[in-house]
């Protein structure tokens, strides 16, 4: 239960203004959309009724569209960029991505010279996720109120952080980003279990990746992941057209390469349902070219691949020192594990029946889809996630070493102080630069952020004291701050992201994508801070009705009324300013009130009021 | 202004301040507080309540987190009763230990050597015991009064829980 918190009601009263919560899953090659309607998730079609949107986009010096690139000249297509979000130039696989045009990386920051402007990888994935937003929008006529956004599991700090700015670039209110295999086991409902050990082999179009959960009272362990990135679905196909053109002696120039490849594609979709296939190559353009394929020929030209996807998953089921019959359920998860002798190998080797029966395309959409609806307030189900941070934080010490801070694994969100001195008298600065990474030494971790910790009152080295704060919130995004202790004073941090942008970049890359942007901006500010009122307001007044009189004086609840009113008079008008003012000081007046609340809140659980709930 | 942490961690969640501690009773009362707390919960509340939720919960992670694992817990018992134990500071002071250590040191460097696999078990095994035995003293000394001595043993079992570590990392 949350303190003031309101749920959205499931129906709108204005039917033009119906509200949406959403699960995004952002995928490499294919993204795609679900969510709950009539109590069941959902796969968002188009018009077109596709439901899978290609993570493709496309710029040209008049318009940028998202999916299969036109074919128009003067075109720059950038795929796969999930690859690259969060990273910095040096971080660049050319064998993992190719890029369509010039690129430099200024502070880190990844730039690419899209005709005369510089775009970064969180604008081109703000570009597909805006895509997604319109196609959800316009096709059930409403708004997506809030999202969740599925993540792979390793990602890191910056690496989430930049797919939250991608969203909000896009503006996309993201509730929470969730890791992908966990996204998987609660669309199967494994959050039902009481304790349980979960494989999740996720064979995309392009990557591979393998997680091993832990799930135990519906805390979700992330224990070990692993995979190849350049190891997909694609791979087969290769090796198919490959195994075409060598068999029927053909010579291929680029294009026609190309369209086999396409062609071996649809032979592998066939061989799934089917035990033979009859080639002809008439169908590309070239005579009397006949072949049979049977999926026994197929599943020995690819067998090497899904051997490498099972060593892989071997590997991660160690790393996280477990043996096969720990393991209560393995998940198959990708469009590529719908070939029949993926699911009969995994049975095989992990002596295991794998579940397959959610669609593998949309399960991690689905998950999102739940933990959307759950956090709307819209559901019934109570569905406590505890995730834990991947990898764990720390700042550099003397001599490049790494000083841990928040260890790899610890349940999130959680926060951590450590208190520095200065070391030479008069001291008025201190660098600190937090990496994050399992290593001893800095060079071999990930720089996520340097800082200075400014103004820091003239002392003799080792007087001052400065405590820094770290927080890492629910999504595994971390925050921090600096005080100086002996003088209480709250030093100025400047926090820069080493692979990510601030927040005045965001404000800049907004303005920058709409055209006409003053006016725009203004109403949409102006259209957000009322939205914002009268959550409030909504909020409070609901709150008040429970336990206003229990817990103010008449004179405290009088304050409130006052600051209520003031409010809804500001928003009759249309200055923003003045709203967002408004909901500050109602804010501020209700800080005593709201503390009580979360007090009387936690006295009740100690005094066990709460407990016969899990007897 | 922020909510009331003035209790400590066994309070929070109402047990005893021992070693031993009733570990379902924990677990009950750390799943209720998320219940309630966490930020999931909050998402359509003021910043005020998400910050105070952030805040609670953290805290109540923090102190999950240790009162399940006996090497923080044993800390955190010495800290309450105001042995503070400075990470930094803590040189093992007894002669006799620290010969154990380095022997330890270089036997398991030795074995990783070899990569004989059943000796590195048994050896594993050893610093396991060696650890167990030394939680057992802790208890038994902290039980007794004896926080000097309970100190020591805590510094011992940094030592185990480092060579573990490393062990299961180089292997």
């Amino acid at each position: 239960m949350a303190l003031l918190q309101i749920s959205e009601p499931g129906k709108s009263q204005d039917p033009h203004n119906k509200k949406f919560y959403v699960g995004i899953d952002l995928g490499t090659t294919n993204s795609l959309v679900a969510l709950i309607q009539n109590g069941a998730p959902n796969i968002l079609k188009d018009k077109n009724n596709n439901e899978l949107f290609p993570s493709v986009v496309n710029y040209s010096k008049a318009s940028v569209t998202v999916g299969k690139p036109l074919d128009i000249e003067d075109q720059i297509s950038f795929s796969s960029i999930k690859r690259l979000i969060g990273k910095g130039i040096n971080d660049i696989d050319k064998d993992e991505f190719y890029s369509p045009c010039k690129y430099h990386g200024d502070d880190n920051i990844l730039k690419f010279e899209v005709f005369d402007k510089l775009v970064t990888p969180i604008e081109i994935s703000s570009e597909i996720l805006r895509h997604l937003k319109n196609i959800t929008e316009s096709t059930l006529d409403g708004n997506i109120e809030g999202c969740v956004i599925t993540v792979p599991a390793y990602f890191d700090d910056a690496q989430r952080q930049a797919t939250k700015d991608a969203a909000k670039l896009c503006g996309l209110n993201t509730l929470r980003l969730l890791n992908e295999p966990t996204a998987a086991a609660i669309a199967y409902g494994l959050d039902n279990k009481e304790v349980s050990k979960v494989m999740v082999y996720d064979l995309g179009g392009g990557t591979f990746d393998v997680s091993i959960l832990s799930l135990d009272n519906g805390v979700f362990k992330v224990l070990a992941t692993g995979g190849d990135s350049a190891l997909g679905g694609d791979d087969f196909d290769t090796l198919l057209a490959d195994y075409i053109q060598n068999k029927l002696k053909i010579d291929l120039d680029i294009k026609k390469k190309y369209e086999l490849f396409m062609y071996a594609k649809e032979i592998k979709e066939i061989l799934t349902d089917n035990e033979s296939v009859n080639i002809n190559l008439d169908k590309i353009g070239i005579k009397d070219k006949e072949l049979i394929i049977s999926r026994v020929d197929f599943e020995k030209i690819t067998d090497r691949l899904v051997k490498r996807t099972l060593e892989i998953s071997e590997g991660v089921l160690s790393d996280s020192n477990l043996s096969t019959q720990d393991l209560d359920e393995i998940i198959l998860v990708g469009g590529s594990t719908r070939m029949p002798n993926i699911k009969n190998f995994v049975k095989i080797f992990f002596n295991k029946e794998p579940l397959s029966n959610i669609n593998p395309d949309n399960v991690v959409a689905v998950g999102a889809s739940i933990q959307a609806n759950i956090m709307s307030g819209n559901s019934s189900e109570e569905l406590l996630l505890l995730d834990v941070i991947p990898l764990s934080l720390g700042i550099e010490t003397m001599g490049e070493l790494v000083e841990v801070i928040i260890p790899r694994n610890s349940t999130i969100p959680t926060s951590s102080s450590k208190e520095y001195t200065t070391f030479k008298d008069g001291q008025s600065a201190m660098s600190i630069h937090v990496v994050q990474g399992e290593r001893d030494i800095v060079s071999d971790c990930r720089s996520l952020a340097k800082f200075t910790v400014n103004d820091i009152p003239p002392m003799l080295a080792g007087a001052a004291r400065v405590r820094l704060e770290f927080q890492i919130d629910a999504n595994g995004i971390l925050s921090i701050n600096a005080t100086e202790t002996t003088t209480g004073k709250v030093t100025s941090v400047e926090v820069k992201p080493s692979y990510g942008i601030t927040d005045s970049d965001i404000e800049k890359m907004l303005k920058d994508s709409i055209d006409n942007a003053e006016e725009d901006i203004k109403n949409r500010h102006l259209k957000e801070a009322a939205v914002e009122g009268n959550r409030v307001i909504l909020a409070i007044k609901s709150a008040l009705d429970i336990d206003g009189s229990e817990l103010l004086s008449e004179e405290e609840q009088n304050e409130i009324s006052h600051a209520i009113e003031n409010l809804e008079k500001k928003l009759k008008g249309s200055n923003k300013d003045n709203i967002i003012n408004a909901i500050k000081s109602l804010e501020n007046v209700c800080e005593t009130y709201v503390e009580r609340r979360m007090n009387s809140n936690i006295q009740k659980i100690m005094k066990g009021t709460d407990i016969k709930e899990y007897n | 202004m922020s909510v009331d942490f003035s209790k400590n961690y066994f309070e929070l969640f109402e047990l005893e301040c021992s070693f031993q501690i009733d570990f379902d009773k924990l677990e009950k009362r750390y799943l209720s507080f998320q219940k309630k707390f966490h930020p999931d919960k909050f998402v359509n509340a003021t910043d005020y309540e998400k910050r105070l939720s952030l805040q609670v919960t953290s805290y109540v992670n923090e102190a999950y987190e240790t009162l399940k694992n006996d090497y923080l817990k044993s800390m955190y018992l010495l800290k309450i009763k105001g042995y503070e134990m400075d990470n930094q500071n803590s040189t093992i002071s007894d002669p006799e230990f620290l010969m154990q250590q380095m022997q330890l040191r270089e036997e398991s460097e030795e074995i990783l050597l070899t990569e004989d696999s059943k000796l590195f078990k048994n050896f594993l095994l050893n610093i396991k015991n060696l650890k167990k035995n030394c939680i057992e003293d802790f208890e038994r000394k902290y039980n007794e009064l004896m926080f000097d001595d309970a100190a020591k043993k805590i510094n011992e079992m940094k030592f185990y829980i480092s060579i573990e570590n490393d062990l299961k990392r180089k292997k």
